[in-house]
């Protein structure tokens, strides 16, 4: 069931960014990119990481995603008058296409036994209890309460006021932006 | 004394007062000025509200002040000692002057939307979160509040292209430095585990310090460096305080150094006191760039409003040889210096909005000629602050002067305080010839200065400003011994913490 779900969302999330690559105007390229964020969110959720996949709706899929389309009104990119042709673009294409082959290449020898003896082997960097003494209280804490409570409780207790001037920020930018951007006040 | 228990939600609350009630303050004005944003009277409601905000959350800041709020506990986000206390008055000083001058100025400039204000309020929230923050993270959330803020406020006169032109180049010079002080902020946490300024402290002493927290340190200073717009991270700050509407570039050249500064001292004293021999030369290579850089490109300046500019590079540069010293006598100096630039520099941008008539951005010397027979006060007003700022004895910038040059002093330290001397000396170069114009030269026209004039409320602000540069000038000793204690808290903020 799980792999099935993983397929439809990972086949949904490869056909969504070709479409955001592939259309030739800017406006729809940023919605295909919003449905390839939903898609790797739902991926996240399969991968037991709960809250990265809310933050990935809430912040790329929302806010992110917002802020593009706010630039491509600005940027009014209705027709796209120089294409990307010529010489130069033709080299740059197949340097970087030719990067990705031999990466893919290499990729291609790796089994998943030896990339968990790599991985057995190399210095944990992802781990926190390997950087700093306290990073050994964070992974208690997320096996404890799970990755949601394991945020939250720090964000809402220790962090409160970073948390609330957050806030205020927030809402300074907002006032500022529309000051700036009403064309009569 | 007042113990107050930063773990505990109502102890935030109590900590946070000041900044807690003008935030709020800020949220009723804007809620009253979306109902009434038409006329130039609701302009002056919005106005005249924000400067009770002001005053609310200054009372709040002297209830915790009067009572000695010292922390209880471990160290958290905010400090609570008279440094801050300290700071936080000298950033809401600016904000009250800067809207008694904005009173009649937007008016005059056509400037009505009320947002003006609600900006300011918010903008000082900020200064007061940068100035009393205990940990980077709130370091950085203050500053960028009140960075944001002011970008908006910079750019407040659409009508006028350079108005635009000093937020762009602002916002884009702001974000740029706030990228470096992130980075310098992640470099110093992966090093320490923490971003509380007190515990990094500790975690740093009695050990060679990191190369990756060295590093982070080097990113803090640059990223704090281009706030204080000390040389060589000075390029923005012409052009923004010129293009700015005048009570703006008053605003920055005041409150938002003012906070800078305070934090700044705040990070190399709590948090780097062991690194102070790598951060010293840097300081005092900054403080040498900016004092000659400063004063010597001011000379070349016509407009005042760019001299000022430059002046306060200048200025920078001096606070920045206090800062050197890495005392607690060094951070009064800080404190003393920032009260005395700040109430000078507040009343000389408030006379510039009055020389600047209306729709007028360059006020230049051959402007001021002959001033002084029709309006002997301002051209007074703007002598005294001239003396000040070249800190010529009775008036508060010499004492604030001598002030650094005896903490200096006191550290075995001789060459920065002989160029501060020499400089201050080039420094007369620029401010007496605004004296000259106004007395001694003739004015161009029989009405030349006809339109010169002040709003009540400015000229009250100015007149304040006046007599308390030069009050303190004659009699500094209560001002002397309030920098003095003040600094003394500075590092005693009840840390239990011995080492790592």
């Amino acid at each position: 069931m799980t792999e099935a779900v993983f397929y439809v969302f990972a086949a949904c999330a490869v056909a969504t960014a070709s479409m955001c690559v592939l259309s030739r105007s800017a406006m729809s390229a940023v919605l295909w990119l919003t449905a390839t964020m939903l898609s790797l969110a739902a991926l996240y959720v399969l991968l037991g990481a709960e809250f990265v996949a809310a933050i990935q709706v809430l912040v790329y899929a929302g806010a992110v995603m917002v802020l593009f389309l706010f630039v491509v009104m600005l940027l009014n990119l209705g027709h796209p008058t120089t294409d990307m042709r010529g010489p130069a673009a033709m080299a740059a294409t197949v340097v970087i296409a030719g990067l990705l082959a031999i990466q893919l290449f290499a990729l291609w020898s790796y089994s998943p036994d030896r990339l968990a003896a790599e991985i057995a082997q190399a210095p944990e960097f992802s781990d926190p209890a390997s950087l700093f003494a306290a990073g050994q209280a964070t992974r208690d804490d997320a096996v404890a309460r799970g990755v949601v409570g394991a945020v939250a409780a720090p964000l809402f207790e220790v962090y409160l006021v970073p948390f609330e001037i957050t806030s205020i920020l927030l809402l300074t930018a907002i006032v500022g932006a529309v000051v700036l951007a009403k064309r009569k006040i | 004394m007042n113990r107050i228990d930063l773990g505990s939600p109502l102890g935030v609350a109590m900590a946070l007062l000041p900044e807690i009630l003008l935030s709020t303050w800020a949220l009723i004005v804007l809620l009253v000025v979306s109902w009434r944003h038409e006329t130039a009277q609701d302009s002056r409601l919005a106005g005249w509200l924000s400067l009770a905000g002001l005053l609310v959350s200054g009372a709040g800041l002297a209830a915790l002040w009067v009572t000695g709020a010292t922390p209880e506990g471990l160290p958290q986000m905010v400090a609570l000692d008279p440094f801050r206390y300290g700071a936080s008055a000298l950033a809401l000083l600016a904000a009250a002057g800067t809207v008694l001058i904005s009173l009649g100025y937007l008016e005059r400039e056509g400037l009505l939307a009320p947002e003006y204000y609600p900006l300011v309020l918010l903008a000082t929230a900020g200064m007061m979160f940068l100035a009393g923050a205990e940990d980077l993270i709130v370091l950085f959330l203050g500053l960028e509040v009140m960075s944001v803020a002011v970008y908006v406020l910079a750019g407040y006169n659409r009508a006028d292209p350079f108005s635009s032109e000093a937020a762009l180049k602002y916002f884009l010079i702001g974000a740029f430095a706030s990228g470096f002080l992130l980075y310098g902020i992640a470099l110093v946490y992966g090093t320490t585990g923490t971003t509380n300024l007190s515990i990094i402290g500790a975690q740093l002493s009695g050990r060679p310090i990191p190369l990756m927290a060295a590093l982070g340190l080097g990113l803090l200073l640059i990223g704090m460096g281009f706030k204080i717009s000390a040389v060589p991270f000075h390029m923005w700050a012409p052009d923004v305080y010129d293009g700015s509407p005048t009570p703006i570039s008053g605003l920055m050249a005041t409150g938002v150094k003012a906070a800078a500064f305070a934090a700044l001292v705040r990070v190399l004293l709590e948090a780097f006191p062991s690194a102070i021999g790598l951060w010293q030369p840097i300081v005092a290579g900054l403080a040498i760039a900016s004092m000659a850089a400063g004063n010597l490109v001011a000379l070349a300046q016509q407009s005042l409003k760019r001299m000022l500019a430059y002046s306060s590079i200048a200025h920078a540069g001096y606070m920045l040889v206090a800062v050197w010293t890495g005392t607690h006598a060094g951070a009064g100096a800080v404190l003393l210096y920032l009260l005395a630039y700040g109430l000078t520099t507040l009343a000389s941008f408030g006379l510039l909005t009055a020389l600047g008539r209306g729709g007028e951005r360059e006020v230049t010397y051959d402007d001021i000629a002959g001033l002084a027979s029709p309006r002997p006060a301002i051209a007074f007003g703007l002598s005294v602050c001239m003396l000040s700022l070249l800190g010529f004895p009775f008036t508060v910038g010499f004492i604030g002067k001598w002030y650094i040059i005896s903490a200096t002093v006191a550290e075995g330290q001789m060459i920065l305080p002989v160029i501060l001397v020499v400089t201050s000396v080039l420094s007369a170069g620029y401010y007496l010839p605004v004296i000259m114009a106004m007395y001694m030269r003739p004015a161009p026209g029989p009405d030349h200065h006809a339109a010169v004039g002040l709003s009540p409320t400015a000229a009250a602000a100015i007149a304040l400003s006046v007599a308390a540069v030069l009050l303190f000038g004659l009699w500094p000793g209560g001002l002397l011994d309030l920098a003095g204690t003040s600094a003394r808290t500075l590092t005693q903020t009840g840390l239990p913490l011995a080492g790592p």
